[in-house]
């Protein structure tokens, strides 16, 4: 089955990505914690990322924000002098278990790349486990998903306070 | 003065999970808690109190790794929402040593 690969759009920040599907982002008009904070950046950037779908099912998503708004809540700082807002963070990039390997996150990626050249980004930032893939924590992108687009680590700063092996790696556009 | 309860939620991820989690335990030991969101708390931390005014300065200026969990404080000792439900355990634990604390 053929995968699709879509920006997430303002309904969708509002309103919910799927019934049944879970992600902080999506579906803030729905949810007892109300902050308007992703619809306020897609609002700045016409994006926040992106979903992959696969027969109408999600099966992966990738989302970014400026770093100006990332720095805000806390995400890494990272080590060199940042023009914030042309710099953009992939802070998640997720695949099902069972659509992995099947290329969907370097998909999703190389949209991003895209779209941020399209819109003057200078650089991207992304946060990953610089690991073989098989020894990489869950939850942090592994490098190797990144380093075929060009993205270099940023020395040995930790990206994540709780992963110390985490890094930062970045890509100038 | 009572047991002093905050949550300083930060809005990528965990946000609806941590304060509805946090905020049902502080209501099952009767303890109020103040939530504030990352999102909403401007450089000059104009009403924050200051152990978390120091740890958004630390994150902000890369002092400190990042981080897209919550942090819960109580009575300003910090614990981190990052191993998911233990840590709920801890803030627990921290609220009953606090209230215990208070009826000595």
């Amino acid at each position: 089955m053929s995968i699709g690969i879509q920006h997430i759009t303002k309904d969708e920040i509002l309103h919910g990505f799927a019934d049944g599907y879970y992600c902080c982002m999506s579906g803030i008009l729905h949810r007892r914690f109300q902050c308007d904070m992703w619809a306020a950046i897609f609002d700045r950037v016409d994006s926040i990322g992106l979903l992959a779908r696969s027969g109408g099912k999600i099966v992966g998503q990738l989302i970014y924000l400026p770093k100006d708004c990332a720095q805000r809540i806390g995400m890494p700082r990272g080590v060199r002098g940042d023009d914030l807002q042309a710099t953009m963070v992939i802070s998640c990039v997720m695949v099902h278990d069972e659509f992995r390997h099947r290329g969907i996150a370097s998909g999703m990626i190389a949209e991003a790349i895209s779209f941020c050249r399209q819109r003057n980004i200078k650089r991207i930032e992304a946060y990953v486990d610089p690991r073989p893939p098989d020894e990489a924590a869950d939850w942090i992108p592994s490098f190797s998903a990144f380093r075929k687009f060009g993205f270099a680590i940023e020395g040995p700063a930790v990206a994540w306070e709780s992963h110390p092996e985490s890094r930062i790696c970045t890509l100038d556009l | 003065m009572g047991v002093q309860v905050e949550l300083l939620v930060n809005p990528f991820c965990m946000a609806e999970r941590d304060s509805g989690t946090v905020g049902e335990i502080c209501r099952q030991l009767g303890v109020g808690v103040r939530v504030l969101n990352l999102w909403d708390i401007d450089d000059d931390m104009a009403g924050i109190p200051g152990h978390i005014a120091s740890l958004i300065h630390e994150y902000r200026t890369g002092q400190r790794p990042g981080n897209l969990y919550s942090n819960a404080f109580v009575n300003g000792e910090r614990v981190l929402l990052d191993r998911w439900p233990a840590h709920l355990d801890d803030v627990r634990r921290l609220i009953e040593r606090a209230l215990e604390a208070e009826c000595e």
